[in-house]
């Protein structure tokens, strides 16, 4: 058998050998001295990493993590609270109104009924028109920034890069002295 | 993981698996006390992991923490046909990923440790050195190998952790890893000859 490598030492060491593999590297060993005193270095390795120590568990810990975990019983229970505590509320805040108004409850359940019925109405009404709008100023947005580009594009065809570049500056600089004067003015409470 | 071991809280492989995917039926239906008896079995192990891939202990208790709610969560992804060790610490494993790369830790090379295993595998045992293994005392060794240890590069600790300090069995790290088994085994060894260098050059 040629000399040992590590990783055979290691494999050895590890009992990861057959019996045939384990009786070549001991007779190896018998006969080679350096292999020898390769084999006791990692063998002294092997007992210092038998030596790496656990490290200590809080006592608490597995209480710390269970009380993290919402048990599925407290989330029924917190549901049915919530129920019972909201259809209260509508109960006795709907016999309040019939007590104070005089109403009959027939009568509060129809203004009830339609109260809801057109709420829900103008509420759709009222989203569908803020989309629309919302839809509008996000499409004159884009064109106007696209037809901004293209004006600066053609701008900087037809002058020299660094009047182009003079001229970007000058109006960020406008810009910001512009978005600084509205502001100071706003602070002040003056009108523009 | 392999018995005998100091992490090991079972009598068997077997027997464990058939415990774990027991106590995992019933934390599915609720059961707390079927996940307690679940984070009571690999507290420890995990606890030892992620202290030795970060080095700070109370980090690696928030660690913890967090790798057991993650599992909490996924319970109901767990095939019984797994081990639950190895699924438990594939999230250990990923949320270590995450961990490391949030803080941009940049990783190290493992195309170098790629090139090395074949120069280990082919690497010849030098003739007579010093006796090293005598010169260790036993209180001085802890210190030293775990000051060693925090100094291997993190892909590489994180191999030898799993192989020595949670006694998982090559195979089982293979698949925790979604890595070749030979290329676990390589890369377990050249942790174990940088750490001895490491010891070596302090003696």
């Amino acid at each position: 058998m040629n000399c040992l490598r590590p990783a055979d030492i290691y494999l050895y060491l590890e009992n990861e050998l057959d019996s045939a593999a384990v009786r070549e590297v001991d007779e190896h060993l018998a006969l080679c001295p350096g292999c020898r005193s390769a084999f006791d270095k990692r063998r002294a390795l092997m007992d210092a990493i038998a030596e790496i120590p656990d490290l200590e568990v809080p006592p608490d810990l597995a209480k710390k993590i269970l009380a993290r975990i919402p048990s599925a019983r407290s989330s029924h229970v917190h549901g049915l609270v919530a129920s019972i505590v909201g259809l209260s509320s509508f109960f006795l805040g709907s016999l309040t109104y019939i007590i104070l108004t005089g109403q009959s409850v027939a009568g509060f359940l129809i203004n009830a009924n339609r109260a809801a019925w057109g709420f829900v109405r103008d509420a759709s009404m009222a989203i569908i028109k803020f989309a629309k709008l919302t839809a509008l100023g996000l499409d004159l947005l884009a064109k106007f920034i696209g037809e901004m580009g293209k004006g600066l594009a053609l701008f900087g065809t037809l002058i020299r890069p660094e009047v182009y570049a003079a001229c970007l500056l000058f109006l960020l600089v406008l810009a910001a002295l512009l978005v600084a004067g509205f502001r100071k003015i706003y602070l002040r409470g003056e009108k523009p | 993981m392999k018995t005998p071991s100091r992490n090991k809280p079972f009598s068997s492989d077997s027997v464990s698996k058939d415990e774990d995917n027991a106590l995992v039926r019933r934390a599915l239906k609720g059961d707390r006390k079927a996940f307690e008896m679940i984070i009571l079995r690999y507290q420890q192990p995990l606890l030892n992991y992620l202290g030795r891939l970060t080095g700070d202990r109370e980090q690696a208790q928030d660690f913890t923490q967090e790798v057991f709610l993650r599992v909490h969560s996924s319970l109901s992804s767990f095939e019984p046909r797994f081990k639950f060790s190895t699924w438990l610490f594939k999230i250990a494993s990923n949320f270590m990923i995450d961990f490391w790369r949030k803080k941009r830790i940049s990783a190290v090379s493992l195309d170098r440790a790629r090139n090395d295993e074949e120069t280990l595998l082919s690497l010849q045992v030098p003739d007579a050195g010093p006796q090293v293994g005598k010169k260790y005392e036993l209180a001085q060794i802890k210190k030293r190998i775990e000051a060693a240890l925090e100094r291997v590069p993190k892909e590489l600790r994180e191999l030898f952790v799993l192989r020595h300090i949670n006694e998982f069995s090559y195979e089982e790290i293979a698949e925790i890893k979604d890595l070749p088994v030979g290329t676990v085994k390589n890369r377990v060894f050249q942790t174990k000859e940088i750490l001895r260098g490491l010891l070596e050059e302090g003696t």
